[in-house]
């Protein structure tokens, strides 16, 4: 997912510090005006970004699904504030259960926006270098790396051991429960064995190519990510928002709804 | 010999992203079946879970956590939250990772069996719905009325009928398999031991 | 001095009864290329995990012997230290990969050893134009063919400069192209740029053009040692230790039996082909 925007040319330890304050700022605040706020202004990003069908319905999806049992939660079961509409026997929904409601909701969508927007314009070899550069111990970086490197993978075999047992007539979807469960497990066993005996190689790979775990030689980063003017500008409004919201929060009560929680 | 003496080799690291990668595959295919979280009848990532902390001790539960991290998107979870759910809801997978050393792995001793099922399969996958309530009240996916009236048993079932279905058929299965090609762990922390 | 040297090398996997390797010797000497055949579980992959140094350090079992790669003892050196004098190639290409584009994978090695970026750049741009994929540089390992990913692979182990590969049956999971991708490669590395190369492999025709002197292994010894022609041309002993022997030196032979003179068995197809037109010739068939 190349790309000239803007946003793409950031650093990446740019992104990723946009990535946490966006998900932090919209936990901390509970008021829905502002919640509404972020998740407009992170919309823009995304809608300037022109993002791909392919990935925004997923992100949507969960937003639609998630949104809605959101909702009903907030809406019918929250206690907050004085009983206002009588629905049903004992049941009411109360004052501040619409604001919260709304709050929770564009909070869930704001979170889900800034992944999705953090996850176009960050290319895994820069996500990987990006963590890096924020002092993440290059052990744990190799981790994420090799996990976001076997994810595909395994989704690609998961699909070849799917279809060759459909060639032998074990559909899925159309059948009851328990035999559904029987052939999942008849796709996961040889896909785990597969996988299972990459450990041995893999790591005799990583061996021989020099890798310590430990000690030894200092490392050293081929890809080296530039700060530029834009960056820091970024990343200092991005913590200074931050640490307003807190401390309007923390020490005068801004922004809350439900004291004592997120 | 203990907690501080172990040091880390590349196939710990390379079994803990392994696992990780399956877990968040796993969590990312029941997206499409279970789409809101903790409302399914299967949560296979804590099948998966539970026999790889048996396997592979610690490197299983770091698995599991980093399978969170990396399925987050598609549960609607963002970094921080994915976080908190990661390392605070694989119960299972922690307790069966601890009660490794006094398990037989492929259960057929019927003492690891019972034990299993008791540790794991119930009181573990409990205490992960649980810890998932506490996280989603705190970040404000339910209230805690929803969380604890409705929303905690769902979940429990879910993860209780994976560990105990999937959990103990890949014990079953594969741990011959785990064993002969040398990648049983010793011990919580321990460097691996290959018996055979 | 042989740059590799096994002295008396034996190793038992740990729980295992039956020693992989029992008693193992031989010399490889600077700008070989020697190649080990035998059929499977002969020891072959056991032998090539002690050459640089993952056994002992990172597989357990009981190793006695001692192996010097370029002077440097494998017991005292680990795998991580001898990176830059031994590489090692795999069976399965994409076990072998880290990273999600081809760069990042070549550069894994050269920042474990410490390079600065500048140096790394040169020298990835060498890999890359040694091996022949300069146009894959920003993609991802997985979608490449089976040859171009143990090219990325030999690049990778290639960056770190050493003076030895080791390839692990590195055709055996390849098409005929690939194949010949890789034993185009290995040759080129060692005539072109004097890379020592131990070579394991099963196709014994492809092997044949190639390798310089060989040993076969059966059972954890070492059942021959010498050159190929001395190998090739003995069909009973390459039968005796489970090997193919190869087509032509098949036809060649059996044309000698039936009465054709034939004083060298070929064991290439350019032997072969050369060997045929000159037998037609002879009998006045083909314009030579």
């Amino acid at each position: 997912m190349a790309g000239r925007s803007l946003l793409h040319k950031l650093s990446p330890t740019t992104k990723v510090v946009f990535l946490l304050t966006t998900s932090l700022l919209a936990l901390e605040i509970q008021d829905p005006k502002l919640n509404g706020l972020l998740l407009v202004a992170l919309l823009a990003c995304a809608v300037y970004l022109r993002i791909p069908r392919r990935v925004s319905l997923i992100f949507i999806r969960s937003g639609i699904i998630v949104g809605i049992a959101l909702s009903i939660s907030w809406l019918f079961f929250s206690q907050v504030g004085q009983p206002l509409y009588h629905i049903w026997d004992g049941f009411y929904i109360y004052s501040l259960a619409i604001p919260l409601t709304l709050s929770m909701l564009f909070r869930l969508w704001a979170l889900l926006t800034s992944t999705m927007v953090f996850v176009v314009i960050t290319q895994e070899s820069e996500f990987i270098a990006g963590l890096r550069k924020l002092k993440v111990p290059y052990v744990l970086c190799l981790v994420f790396a090799l996990v976001l490197r076997f994810i595909p993978l395994l989704v690609e075999e998961y699909d070849m051991i799917r279809e060759a047992q459909m060639a032998r007539a074990l559909e899925l979807e159309k059948i009851p429960l328990i035999p559904r469960m029987k052939h999942f497990m008849a796709i996961i066993v040889p896909w785990l064995v597969i996988s299972l005996k990459r450990v041995a190689t893999l790591s005799a790979a990583i061996d021989s190519r020099g890798f310590q775990v430990t000690g030894g030689r200092k490392r050293t980063f081929f890809h080296e990510p530039r700060i530029s003017v834009a960056d820091s500008v970024v990343v200092v409004a991005l913590i200074g928002l931050f640490v307003t919201v807190v401390v309007l929060r923390t020490w005068f009560g801004y922004f809350v709804i439900v004291p004592g929680r997120l | 010999m203990g907690f501080f003496s172990f040091s880390i080799k590349t196939r710990d690291i390379v079994i803990a992203a392994l696992c990780g990668a399956v877990n968040a595959v796993l969590q990312i295919i029941s997206t499409f079946f279970t789409p809101i979280p903790g409302l399914s009848v299967l949560y296979p990532p804590s099948g998966f879970g539970a026999a790889t902390a048996v396997w592979f001790g610690v490197w299983g539960w770091i698995g599991a956590i980093l399978g969170t991290l990396f399925a987050a998107p598609y549960w609607g979870y963002s970094l921080p939250v994915a976080l908190m759910f990661g390392i605070l809801t694989p119960m299972e997978v922690l307790i069966a990772a601890l009660i490794r050393r006094k398990l037989d792995p492929t259960l057929k001793n019927k003492r690891s069996l019972v034990l299993f099922v008791g540790a794991v399969v119930v009181l573990g996958t409990f205490l992960d719905a649980l810890m998932g309530m506490f996280v989603s009240i705190y970040v404000g996916y339910y209230t805690p009325t929803l969380a604890f009236t409705v929303a905690i048993w769902p979940w429990w079932l879910a993860d209780a009928v994976a560990a105990f279905v999937i959990g103990i058929f890949l014990l079953r299965t594969l741990t011959p398999y785990v064993k002969k090609i040398g990648l049983y762990y010793d011990g919580f922390f321990a460097r691996k031991l290959a018996e055979k | 001095m042989p740059i590799i040297h096994v002295e008396d090398v034996s190793f038992r996997y740990e729980g295992s009864e039956r020693p992989a390797l029992s008693n193992v010797s031989l010399d490889v000497n600077e700008g070989e290329i020697l190649g080990i055949l035998g059929p499977s579980e002969a020891g072959k992959t056991t032998l090539c995990m002690s050459l640089n140094g993952l056994i002992p350090h990172d597989i357990e079992g009981e190793f006695r012997g001692n192996i010097e790669i370029e002077g440097k003892n494998t017991r005292k050196n680990e795998p991580q230290t001898l990176a830059t004098t031994i590489g090692m190639i795999f069976q399965e290409p994409e076990s072998q990969f880290v990273m999600t584009t081809v760069e990042d994978e070549i550069a894994f090695g050269m920042e474990n050893i410490g390079l600065t970026p500048r140096e790394m750049e040169e020298r990835l741009n060498w890999v890359l134009k040694v091996t022949h994929m300069e146009p894959y540089r920003k993609k991802p390992p997985r979608r490449l063919s089976g040859g171009q990913k143990q090219r990325v692979a030999i690049a990778s182990a290639l960056a770190l400069r050493p003076k030895i590969l080791v390839m692990d049956e590195p055709t055996s999971e390849l098409d005929p192209l690939g194949k010949y991708e890789i034993i185009t490669i290995a040759k080129e590395l060692n005539r072109e740029h004097k890379i020592t190369i131990v070579l394991v492999e099963h196709e014994t025709e492809l092997a044949a053009d190639i390798i310089d002197r060989l040993i076969v292994l059966n059972q954890g010894q070492i059942e021959f040692q010498g050159t190929p022609v001395e190998l090739f041309g003995n069909i009973e002993l390459m039968q005796k230790a489970g090997l193919f022997v190869p087509e032509v030196t098949e036809v060649a032979r059996g044309l000698a039996n039936s009465g054709f003179e034939i004083s060298k068995l070929p064991i290439t197809y350019a032997q072969g082909s050369s060997l045929l037109k000159a037998l037609m010739k002879e009998r006045g068939f083909g314009h030579g």
